[in-house]
């Protein structure tokens, strides 16, 4: 396990489809350098190339032009067996085969190292039974494949993928059909294997929040280019931007959201504090109401025997609602008016 | 482990059975002989009518049924496993049928201009040779379309439109040739184990033992292979030369067996699922020798319910295992509903 982490450089990578009639770039003049213990979140809008990246990464498509460089010799000529020692892959799609057990899943991932006859040695068991107790499946390994649950499955396929020993793993949207809490443990579970096994580790999603928590680093595909750096360094650049340019939702540079941006079509006092304020203003503002400490509209919140009390004042006379969903009811009301 | 014991006391199991089968397909034919006269036949010292019986036409006959059945169902194990669709088989991807079209052309096209009978102009192995031909023919349309249609499904409908379009010019064929060339190839469509001679058998064996061969070296691969071909390709699967080798020896296992017993249906498909069932794992080091076994077992059964015991009359061995075969997969498509979770 104690591999050398190789050089790994993509260099001046054009990636993209040729066609008899056409070439179509869709990332031109990539260089950059994968680092161990990184994991790195790969995002971008449809269509931008993600995919296409990765598969040229894995050295499934061959780059239009430039290289992906494994220890100084371009990837592409190295055979398949060899890519593979390097190289591991986890895709979208869930596998489903019956008759199959856990532990002879992950037992494919030995397929380099193991017999004639895929064979497992002494090492290979030991070493499928380390990867699955990395993943914290030991408990599953007899189980069959089609008995899991997507996010039990997804936690196979990356043991799958540590079995192959490989310095650099690459997976494809691994959230892609997971819950809320599979999906940020999958993602969790990555970052560790990244620091405690020295890996790098590639993953494509969609999903701003998982990349702002977990990532190490983010490169995002613009115009045919990364650009890349930390979450935060992206978020205080404004770089998250370009994805929503032309759509009525922005990137939130103080939260890291993403929100609708709605017409100002009120402002309003708020005299409220601490949890209370700042969910109050997030429905305010998906309603088109910002803050105006000068605004003759205020709203106040009085608490009373553990009971909250949203209570707006305007005009002269004073409204009580208990829930926020009655205060924004509400105000919808006395605009029409 | 409890679970590689388990398989490998199956595998005895099955080897008895089919030891079993072998005596008793023997044993039972139109004629009745005892079993005490069986073995002294197969030790050669029953009387010489017993002897010829046994010898010459029940041993090639069941020997036959073995290689039938190991051949058939290790092609529909592989298909199944390289196009991950429980539905291929040698007959339903078109091999079968293009494997008859070689014979076709052959039989009803060549003797035709040369007015010969059927095995007289052509020796054992030209016959073979054009079944591999035809079976490879099939199988290299359908690799061709399978590098540009990523859909299984899409390939395997297109294996029925190439079957459909095989059938059409063997009809063809039939129109304009002879009766008794018409006769000869009708007959030999529906099936027969019990016109391969002794002389025959020495063409089948080793084409068998070849076919079966070149499987087991893409063992390995095929396990990794149930993954899909991507992963396999990022698992270090040299995935084009698999896919070659498994294709050469499906032509040379469909196309031998089609050559000289016709087209026989749905063994192919469906003893990789009984097999399944039995041994109840995805590992090929177990599903290849299991396949054989079963099939060889199944083919002998089949055959032994052809010669239907105490009649004169033998019945087709296509029809038989049509019969036998398609319940078992009707019963798979209900018991699991979706295919696609099955293997």
């Amino acid at each position: 396990m104690a591999k050398l982490f190789p050089e790994i450089i993509l260099k001046d990578l054009t990636v993209g489809y040729r066609s008899k009639k056409e070439e179509k770039i869709l990332l031109d003049g990539i260089t950059t350098q994968l680092l161990p213990g990184e994991i790195i979140a790969l995002m971008g809008n449809n269509g931008c190339g993600k995919s296409t990246l990765l598969r040229t990464l894995t050295g499934f498509q061959h780059p239009l032009s430039g290289e992906v460089l494994l220890n100084n010799k371009p990837i592409s000529t190295f055979p398949m067996q060899e890519k593979a020692r390097f190289i591991s892959y986890v895709s979208t799609e869930p596998v489903q085969i019956g008759n199959m057990t856990v532990f002879d899943l992950v037992g494919l991932g030995r397929y380099l190292y193991s017999g004639w006859w895929g064979n497992l040695s002494e090492d290979d068991i030991k070493m499928v039974r380390h990867c699955l107790s990395l993943t914290r499946m030991l408990d599953f390994e007899n189980r069959q494949l089609i008995s899991l649950s997507d996010g039990e499955r997804q936690r196979v396929m990356i043991a799958r993928a540590l079995a192959q020993d490989t310095p650099l793993i690459i997976l494809d949207e691994p959230t892609a059909f997971l819950d809320v809490r599979n999906k940020y443990e999958i993602i969790h579970l990555l970052r560790e294997l990244a620091r405690t096994e020295q890996k790098s580790v590639i993953f494509s999603t969609h999903d701003f929040s998982i990349s702002l928590g977990i990532a190490d680093k983010i490169w995002l595909i613009d115009q045919k280019k990364i650009i890349e750096g930390a979450p935060e360094d992206l978020a205080l650049n404004e770089l998250f931007q370009p994805l929503f340019a032309g759509s009525t939702i922005t990137f939130h540079p103080q939260t890291g959201e993403i929100i609708l941006t709605e017409k100002t079509r009120r402002k309003i006092c708020l005299r409220a504090t601490g949890n209370e304020k700042i969910w109050l203003s997030k429905a305010l503002l998906r309603n088109g109401i910002t803050e105006d400490p000068a605004s003759e509209w205020i709203i106040d919140i009085e608490t009373t025997d553990g009971e909250t009390h949203y209570i707006l004042e305007k005009n002269g006379t004073s409204y009580r609602c208990a829930t926020i969903y009655e205060l924004v009811k509400l105000l919808k009301q006395s605009e029409k008016e | 482990m409890a679970e590689k014991q388990k398989h490998i006391f199956l595998l005895a199991a099955m080897s008895v059975l089919l030891a079993l089968f072998f005596f008793a397909n023997i044993l039972l034919g139109s004629v009745r002989i005892s079993p005490h006269d069986v073995f002294l036949a197969l030790r050669g010292e029953a009387s010489a009518t017993i002897n010829q019986i046994v010898v010459d036409f029940r041993l090639p006959k069941a020997i036959t049924a073995i290689l039938a059945g190991a051949a058939l169902s290790v092609c529909g194990l592989q298909m199944q496993t390289i196009f991950r669709n429980p539905l291929s088989g040698p007959d339903v991807l078109g091999i079968s049928s293009g494997a008859s079209l070689g014979v076709a052309i052959l039989v009803l096209g060549f003797s035709s201009f040369f007015s010969t009978s059927l095995f007289t102009l052509m020796g054992s192995w030209t016959i073979v040779l054009v079944a591999w031909l035809g079976a490879g023919g099939v199988l290299m349309l359908i690799l061709l379309v399978s590098t540009r249609v990523r859909d299984i499904m899409t390939i395997l409908i297109l294996g029925i439109l190439f079957s459909g379009a095989t059938s059409a010019i063997v009809t063809i064929l039939q129109y304009f040739s002879s009766e008794s060339m018409l006769k000869s190839f009708v007959v030999w469509t529906m099936g027969s184990l019990g016109s391969v001679t002794t002389t025959q058998l020495k063409v089948l064996i080793p084409s068998v033992i070849a076919g079966l061969a070149l499987t087991a070296l893409t063992i390995k691969q095929l396990d990794v292979l149930l993954l899909g071909e991507k992963y396999s390709a990022s698992m270090g699967v040299n995935v084009q030369t698999t896919r070659v080798l498994v294709f050469v020896s499906t032509s040379i296992l469909a196309g031998s067996i089609t050559a000289f017993c016709g087209p026989v249906g749905f063994i192919g498909v469906a003893v990789p699922h009984l097999t399944r069932m039995v041994f109840r794992t995805s590992s090929h080091k177990i599903l290849f020798p299991g396949s054989i076994l079963i099939g060889a077992i199944v083919m002998l059964f089949s055959d032994m319910i052809a010669q239907m015991p105490g009649a004169s009359f033998t019945l087709p061995i296509n029809a038989v295992t049509s019969i036998l075969g398609i319940p078992v997969i009707v019963w798979i498509i209900l018991k699991n509903k979706k295919l696609g979770g099955y293997f």
